[in-house]
């Protein structure tokens, strides 16, 4: 799971979201490229992050890009973020004896606006939470992190000051992720990203 | 053990492979060419076990000039590097295959891709892209001198470079290393280096 690297942080605020991750691709201890982010948009209220082997990344991207066509084509409306999320968890469990060894993320607005952030492990397990969630090599230090700076009810300027805070406090004391942040800022209004300035070590 | 070289410049990819092929620690033979083309406008240069290479290699050339003929459609690079990636993150579960490979085309509307592929199956599109130890030695050299959108003599002299790097501090002694580019008129053999 450290093999390739990188660290996701996904905060929650009000009627709004914020996920960001480092852009190290890294081959163990050497750093191959500075430009890879491993956040991905499904549709304008919903992003996925994920973080592992990046062979399996692309291959389980490329799955959730024909699944979610097909079913925005069948519907005619986007994919909800429930629903998304049980479809990701199937589609980790059908590989229950040889996993795709990837640990993601999800965090979405669904059609009222209401916060929906979930982490999932390598089998599909959903954890919701309400705040944040991180995952990637410093999750842990990036867990004791988040706890200390994150408040209920944030904007969204305060939650890009205070995830880009939290993100470059947690890469700076790790050598698998790092080399530049980036950070998605969604709302009912849009998505802005930005890209922000870390030690590039 | 391969050393392979390779950088994107303005309207060219370009890349440095050598030219020796071994068996356990003796050499047997100086002079092979180890680029594999695809199509008009692009080619593979390869490093992994031989018979690994050679296997999945002609499987890949064949398999895309097979798609061109039936539907007379030129891929792109960017088509073919998802396909190979697919190839070999499915190899990966079934049959491991243990080769890296770098991808490098010219189309007109996108101008020189490089893509590098792992035996892992990660794709990552890349401006250089140094495969085998002696990235260990070059890739700092390169992140220093790599320019965007260097002409031709320049990317050469940069290869130059990086060989005289080699010869001074890489165990092994490699022999001369064979360029190829490729731009809009196809791809072509520049020489020894």
């Amino acid at each position: 799971m450290d093999y390739n690297g990188g660290s996701i942080i996904i905060m929650g605020g009000k009627n709004c979201f914020a996920i960001a991750s480092d852009l190290r691709f890294g081959l163990d201890n050497f750093t191959k490229g500075h430009a890879t982010p491993k956040i991905f948009k499904i549709h304008e209220k919903l992003f996925i992050g994920m973080i592992g082997l990046f062979g399996d990344i692309s291959t389980i991207r490329q799955m959730l890009e024909y699944k979610t066509s097909i079913y925005s084509l069948k519907k005619s409306e986007k994919i909800q973020p429930f629903g998304f999320s049980s479809m990701l968890s199937n589609l980790l469990y059908h590989h229950r004896f040889g996993p795709f060894l990837v640990e993601t993320v999800l965090a979405g607005l669904d059609e009222k606006d209401n916060l929906f952030i979930e982490s999932k492990d390598i089998l599909g397990a959903k954890s919701p939470s309400s705040d944040f969630a991180t995952i990637g090599s410093c999750s842990e230090s990036l867990y004791g992190i988040c706890q200390v700076f994150w408040k209920p009810e944030m904007n969204l300027e305060e939650l890009f000051k205070t995830i880009s805070s939290c993100l470059v406090l947690g890469l700076n004391r790790n050598c698998i992720s790092g080399w530049g942040g980036i950070v998605h800022m969604v709302s009912k209004d849009g998505v802005v990203s930005k890209i922000i300035q870390t030690r590039m070590d | 053990m391969d050393t392979i070289i390779s950088l994107s410049g303005k309207d060219f990819g370009i890349c440095a492979i050598d030219t020796m092929a071994f068996k356990s620690f003796l050499i047997t033979k100086t002079n092979i060419n180890k680029f594999i083309e695809i199509g008009k406008n692009k080619f593979l240069a390869v490093s992994g076990y031989p018979g690994d290479v050679i296997q999945f290699t002609d499987f890949l050339q064949k398999t895309i000039q097979l798609y061109t003929l039936k539907t007379g459609l030129t891929l792109s690079t960017r088509s073919v590097a998802n396909c190979i990636r697919k190839e070999l993150s499915e190899c990966l579960r079934k049959n491991p295959l243990n080769i890296n490979l770098i991808l490098i085309g010219f189309d007109k509307i996108y101008g020189s891709s490089l893509y590098f592929i792992d035996y892992l199956g990660s794709l990552q599109r890349m401006n250089f892209c140094v495969q085998g130890h002696s990235s260990l030695i070059l890739s700092s050299f390169l992140d220093q001198y790599f320019r965007q959108k260097m002409n031709l003599q320049e990317a050469v002299q940069i290869i130059k470079k990086c060989s005289e790097i080699l010869k001074k501090r890489y165990l092994i002694p490699q022999t001369r290393l064979l360029i190829r580019i490729v731009d809009e008129e196809g791809c072509r053999c520049l020489g020894l280096v």
